[in-house]
This record gives C-alpha cells, structure tokens and sequence, in this order.
C-alpha cells in the first residue's frame, strides 16, 4: 500500500506530469511519422533520462512507446502510410472508413482502442506479472511457428472476393522472405552475390511502397485519364470522441484483442505488427459478417489498434520479472534501466515494488493522455489533407523515402521501395491482395525459423508440434480460421446454385 | 502561385532523393583535400562520421556513441556516430570502403567482420580493405544453465555430453557468427559434440533456456550477470584463462584452460579505417582513443557497466596483428 502511495506522488509529481503529456505527445508524432517508429523516438529521448530520477526516467520512456504504438494508426487512416509496423493492420478498414468520410471516427476508435489495449495489458501486468512470465516461457519454437500460422490464416478472410489471388499473392511474400542469409544454416539464398540482398528484403520499405506510393500512382492515374473522382478522404476531418455507449457494444472486441495484444507482446519474438494480425484475423473469424472487413468496418479498426497497445505493457512483462525484453523497444527501454543501475529482474520487484506501480500508474496516464492529445495531433495532422492533390502526393512520396531510407541508412532500401510501389499498384489493378503479400513477407521469416528450430531441438521428429499442447490449440485454430471463409463460401455458392436452378 | 509551390516541392522530393546518395556523391570532393594534402597534419578540418555497421541499441552501438562522446573532449570537430546495419556488418563495411581514405570516415568493427572474412563473404575484407586504428573493448564469453538444470558443474555436463553425442543443445545470435564458433569451438576442445541452434536476439535465446527448449546459454558477461544476479542461470564456466575473481557473481566459476580446455575466445569491439589513409590521420586518431581509453569519465563509465574487465586496449601494430590471428582461427573452425 505504502509503495502504490509512494508510486503515485512520483508519477503525479508537477515535473513527471509534465514530462508524460510530452513523452506522449511525442511519441504519437513519431508513430506518426513513418521510419520513425516507437524504438526509434525511445532511442532519441533515452539522453535526457539520464538525469532524472530513474523510476521518471522509465516511466517517460514507456509512454513514449504507448503514444507511438498509438500514433502509427493516425497516417495510416488518413493517407493510408502505415507510420509504424503495427499499424498495418489498422490501414485495411481505417483507410476505406475514411474514405467514406468518417476519417474522425476512425481516428476516434482508434485512439479510443488503444487506450483501452494499454490499460488492459497495464492491469494484466499489475496484477499477473510473475504468473504471465511463466506463460511467457512455455511459448518456445513450436508456439511461435503455431502463432505465425495464425496470423498467415487470416489470409483467407483477406481475400474474400479472391481466395485464388490472396493465396498467390502470399504465397510470393513467403517467397521474398526466403532471400537473404539464411537464419538457421547461414546459407545465402537468392542473393545473387549482392551483399545488399544478405540481410534480405525488409518490409518495411516494401510496405510503404506497395501502401502509400502505391496509392499515390492510383489517384494520379485516375486524375490523368478523367475519370469523376471516385472517394477521397474529407477535408475537414475532425476528431470523433467515441461514447461509452459504442464501446460497450463491441466490449467483446475490445477485450478479446487487448488480451491477443498483451499475451503476444510477452513473447519475446512477437511484436506487436503480429499481434495485430492475428487480432485483426480473430475479428473476422469470429464475425458474423466477415465480407464487410477490409471495407472500413468498425471492428477492423479497434482489433488492431487494441491489441498493438495491448502489447506495450506485455512486453514490459517479461522486461520486469525476468530481464528478458519482450520487443526490441523494450530492450532499449531495458538498456536505460542498465544505465541508471537497475537489473530488472525478480530482484528488482522485491527491492523496488513501487516501481512496477509507477510504471502501471504512468501507462493508465498516458493513456488517457493519449486520448485528449489524440484530437490536437490528429487535426493538425489531417490539415495535410487540404492541399491541393499535387502537393499531398508529393508529400507522401518524401515521406516515404525518409521513411524507407532511415531504416538503415541506405539507398537500397530506398529502390526497394520504388521497386514494391509499382508491385503495389498492379496488384491493385489486378485484385491481387498486397496484404497477404505483406503479411507472408512478415510472418514467412518467424515461421520458416520456428519451425526449423522446433525440428532441430526435437531431433528432427515433427511431433513437437502436436504433443506441446498450446501449440496444438493455436494449430488447430489457425486451420479453422483459415478453411473457415472458404468452406463457407463453398456452402454459399451451392446454394446459390440451387436457387438460381 | 500554385505551380509555383509545386516546384517547390518536387524540387524537395529531388532534394531528399539526392541526400540519401550523398555518400556517393561526396567522393569526388573528398579525394581532392586528400591530394591537397600538406606535411603539417592540418586534420581534422570538419566533422568525422564513425559507421557503425549495426543497428542502434546493440553493445557495439553504445561503445561507439560513449567512445565518441568522449572523443569531443579532444577533438573540436564534430564526431557523428551514424548506423548502417545489414549484412551482418558488411553493409556498412562497403559503405566505409566506398568513402575516401582521408580519415573522416571511421569504421566500428567486431569479429563478426573478421568471421565474414574467414567465410570469404563477398565485399568483405578487413586485411585486405583497412587498417586498424585501435581496440576499445574486449569481452569475455561465459556458458551455463537454467538453474532447473540438472547440471550442477562443468564436469557433469561434459559427463553427459560424452556419453550423449550432440543431444545437448547451446543457443546463440546468428548462424556461422561469433556464437557459432565459441559454441563448435569449445566443443571441438573439449572433445565434445553439442548442436548450436541459433535464435534471432539474445532474449529469444534467453526465453528458450528459461523455457527448457535449450540446454546450455552463451551470453557476455554483462548481460550473462544480470541473469545470474536474478538467480535464473547457473554460470558453469567462463571461456578465459583465468577466473575472474573481480565479478561478484563468476568468482567460483571455473575457466576453461583450468579445466585443461585450451579454448578461449571472447568478442572484441573497435575501430579501422579505410586502406591508404594518411599515416599521421590514423596515429592521431589512435592517440585520441588511447587518451579516451585511460580517461577519468570513461573509467567510470566501465566501472558501471563491467565493460573493462579485461583491459581492451590494443593499439595500431597490435590489433592489425590481431585481426589476422582471428580470421585464421575462423577460418579453421567454421570453414569445414
């Protein structure tokens, strides 16, 4: 009691509180701003912690990650440029929602979502931090290959209109994931002696290109040959506060995805862009009207978003009780515990239990921080959108090669991003779905990995994956979301038969 | 007016396009102060940029920005430390191979460019492409297991691994990188057989020996003590010549060569530049981190992180002696 006291006149402090609404605040532009990610705004804020009281110090950096995690959904809804990796999931129903023009209640739920994914894993850290270590462990190789087989299962609800296509379309981002040094054997694959191609194909640049450049070409085409405008996103749009009436009727959705988020996020090899994909994919398995995802559906936007923040505090999970970060910004935010002399660990709980209150007490306000700053960035950013086309599109395009340039430095990334703008754009042509091709280029990495991992440990016997029961259930689920939508479709189309005989 | 500032922001666009190949585009300019060169050392006359061929956040990274922090106390031009990972450090190997030999542009290496190549990598060639400035950092490689592991000390487990032949299994970053060959290494001196599995970070092979996936961790000592120090590890031995009775938590644990294992090896951590720079440029440069290395705020600063425990310090003739030695050793274990 006296800790959770000491906790809160530290975190309400006039200095902390002023420092939190600015971590926040920055955090949610750096989402915002793509090749910016949450790691990279910790990484540029980490100097000017060093002075301050450690247990501050901590707390200012995990709100700049729960601002960023939240203001990567901001460019994603409104110029459909994912500002972070975790986004990307958020750009299928919030890029279409606000081309309906209902860009502020997009960016309304989104907010709103995340603040309820960060205050839900915080509670779930509080209260279940040691007992979810444990979980966190018994999630080895076969768990992490079941869970990207997850996420891959949502493929087939992605490609509603064109199973054939999204399978394709997958199947070639499996196959771009295999270029490069092999993880396992270190073998160089499809590398064609380039040393650019070693480190193999990141996807960010390729998700901006086939996103945002390609969006780019699409609107520009479509002015050139005349056509009326078709959809644009609305000039003016203004933040939408969601009532707690809203919430309460998608609590489902919010819970369930909050709960993905934060289990995700303690696994140190899932972060949160994979939380939000298998999130993203359970909100349309368990729909009753899975055709209406990837339309700019309600519940398309809170999964994702909910469960991206869900992670932030999971991943402080393992960070505290075990010393093993939960995602890479949590290994940076676990190298400034380091500096301010701090081993997180067991120890470090025993010894300092109004730390994890401070840094329960710092997500809950800066979530809810989040939420108010959410209205101000968000409508300074959506005045972007009332230049003239010419200019936005201009825009989007340096965006996106500072964006794909910073990543590591190099011009390469940079032709990559051309190189995937114009996949992008013939997918788009030709219905192929750049989602699938994302999301096989993502997850084909961990799952090829994990796998192969899984089969060296076990001596080559396949078994692992059934007899470890966690894995088992996530298998058998990711098989059902993926037969789910075609089966169903199957049944569908019979009976269409039937009543067009 | 409208035309106007879209001019204006395509010329943007061209701009931003053109800074990100600046790298290429500065060649030029720079081999002409090279040639313009005079005896009195008239460096260095704007600011240095130190690669580091890894991403920001790493030990490599750290010891760089801390190094170049303090190099600002000696130097009155700028020192930018810039990341440029990918490849396994080649990538930024190519880059600092591309710029002119004129000082300013200084390589961060580990041994993982020495293990490119021994692996004879394309693009990479430490002996062959630079020449070293100096060490800044050495670090020592400690094995052990999940304190649920049935092995209580190193003679057990070699016991075990004797009688079983590669059943054991050792975690480690990066196939055919430096915790490959500490793993095969060790083994192969201990007359042992254990299967290396590797894992993308250092937490995933954290969680995979908490977990029990694994058998044996590999870690640095820093980051090996905090475990220890959390109680979750049980250090079994310490691949150095001696104990190293200053760490609290390692002083009882034995080292190889005691235990008659003739194998250590650690990683190592410091700077080169490009073949062909100007003699003085590199004893300069090397001054400087020399005086950097026996300053006040850098021992304190190893104090704090346990980075010195082994002095790290190699100078010029040494370290270039060194880095032949490490490529044959590579070279010896993992090119089978």
């Amino acid at each position: 009691m006296e800790a959770i006291i000491q906790s809160l006149s530290i975190v309400f402090g006039p200095m902390s509180l002023i420092l939190i609404v600015i971590a926040t605040a920055f955090g949610m532009i750096c989402g915002a701003l793509p090749g910016l990610g949450p790691s990279m705004a910790i990484i540029l804020l980490l100097p000017f912690t060093y002075e301050m009281d450690p247990i501050v110090g901590i707390i200012v950096l995990v709100a700049v990650n729960v601002g960023a995690q939240a203001g990567g959904s901001i460019s994603a809804i409104l110029l459909r440029v994912p500002g972070t990796s975790s986004a990307i999931a958020t750009t299928f129903d919030g890029y279409p929602m606000a081309l309906q023009g209902k860009a502020g209640r997009a960016l309304g739920l989104a907010m709103t979502a995340s603040a309820f994914g960060s205050i839900f894993s915080a509670l779930a850290m509080l209260v279940c931090a040691p007992l979810l270590a444990k979980v966190a462990l018994r999630f080895q190789s076969a768990e992490y290959f079941a869970l990207s087989l997850l996420g891959l299962s949502c493929i087939s609800s992605l490609g509603s209109k064109n199973q054939v296509k999204a399978l394709l379309s997958a199947c070639l981002g499996l196959l771009l994931s295999t270029v490069g040094l092999d993880a396992i054997n270190g073998v160089e694959r499809f590398t064609f002696g380039q040393s650019f191609l070693y480190s193999g194909i990141d996807y960010i640049p390729v998700m901006i290109g086939a996103y945002a450049i390609a969006e780019v070409y699409v609107n520009i085409s479509e002015k050139c040959s005349g056509k009326p405008e078709v959809s644009h996103v609305e000039k003016n749009a203004s933040f939408e506060f969601i009532k707690i009436k809203d919430v309460i009727k998608n609590w489902w959705v919010y819970l369930k995805s909050s709960i993905i988020g934060t289990v995700v996020g303690i696994i140190p090899a899932a972060g949160g862009s994979i939380a939000a994909f298998i999130a993203y994919s359970e909100a349309v398995r368990s729909s009753k009207t899975p055709e209406k995802f990837g339309t700019g559906i309600e519940e398309g936007i809170i999964a994702p978003e909910a469960s991206n923040n869900g992670a932030v505090g999971g991943s402080m999970v393992p960070t505290l009780t075990l010393g093993i970060p939960g995602s890479p910004t949590a290994a940076i935010i676990m190298a400034a515990f380091m500096l301010h002399g701090l081993t997180p660990g067991p120890l470090l709980l025993s010894q300092q239990p109004e730390m994890l209150y401070s840094i329960f007490i710092g997500i809950i306000v800066s979530s809810l921080l989040m939420l108010v700053l959410g209205k101000y960035i968000s409508i300074e950013f959506s005045k972007i959108l009332k230049l003239p086309y010419p200019l936005l599109a201009v825009l989007i395009m340096v965006l996106g090669v500072v964006g794909a340039y910073s990543l590591r430095n190099s011009f390469t990334d940079v032709l990559i991003l051309f190189a995937f703008s114009f996949v992008g754009y013939f997918f788009n042509k030709f219905k192929y779905s750049t989602s699938a091709f994302v999301l096989g280029l993502i997850l084909g990495e961990i799952a090829e990995n994990s796998m192969r991992k899984q089969l060296i440990v076990n001596d080559g016997s396949w078994m692992g994956f059934i007899t470890r029961p966690i894995s088992l259930v996530v298998i058998i689920i990711s098989l059902m979301a993926f037969f789910g939508p075609m089966i169903k479709q199957h049944k569908e189309n019979k009976s269409n038969k039937i009543i067009a005989e | 007016m409208k035309r106007l500032l879209v001019l204006l922001l395509s010329a943007i666009m061209v701009f931003s396009l053109a800074a990100c190949s600046k790298g290429a585009e500065e060649k030029p300019s720079g081999e002409q102060t090279q040639t313009g060169d005079t005896k009195e050392l008239d460096y260095p006359k704007r600011a240095i940029e130190i690669v580091v061929p890894f991403g920001a956040g790493g030990s490599a990274d750290s010891m760089t920005r801390t190094a170049a922090n303090l190099m600002g106390n000696y130097i009155d031009k700028p020192i930018n430390v810039i990341n440029k990972a990918g490849g396994g450090g080649v990538d930024g190997m190519v880059y600092v191979a591309q710029a002119p030999a004129d000082g300013y542009t200084i390589l961060q290496i580990t041994p993982s460019h020495s293990i490119a190549e021994a692996l004879e990598r394309p693009n990479a060639s430490l002996t062959g492409d630079f020449e070293p400035i100096a060490n800044f950092q050495k670090d020592i490689q400690v094995f052990g297991v999940s304190k649920d592991s049935k092995f209580k000390t190193i003679d057990e487990l070699l016991e075990y691994a004797k009688a079983n032949p590669g059943e054991l299994k050792i975690g480690g970053t990066s196939p055919g990188g430096l915790d490959d060959y500490m793993a095969n290494g060790f083994a192969e001196a201990a007359g042992v057989e254990i299967t290396y599995v590797p894992y993308n970070s250092a937490a995933e092979t954290k969680a995979a020996v908490l977990g029990g996936e694994i058998d044996i961790y590999q870690d640095k000592v820093l980051s090996f003590n905090t475990m220890v120090k959390s109680g979750e590890v049980r250090p079994l031995v310490v691949l150095h010549n001696e104990r190293l009775t200053m760490v609290e938590e390692l002083k009882d644990t034995p080292c190889t060569v005691e235990k008659g294992i003739n194998f250590t090896q650690g990683s190592w951590r410091g700077f080169a530049v490009k073949k062909g720079t100007p003699q003085e440029i590199k004893d300069y440069l090397e001054e400087v981190i020399e005086k950097v290395y026996n300053s006040k705020e850098y021992r304190a600063i190893a104090d704090k992180e346990m980075s010195d425990i082994i002095p790290g310090y190699v100078g010029q003739k040494e370290y270039g002696e060194m880095w032949k030695s490490e490529v044959a050793k590579f070279k010896e274990i993992l090119v089978k």
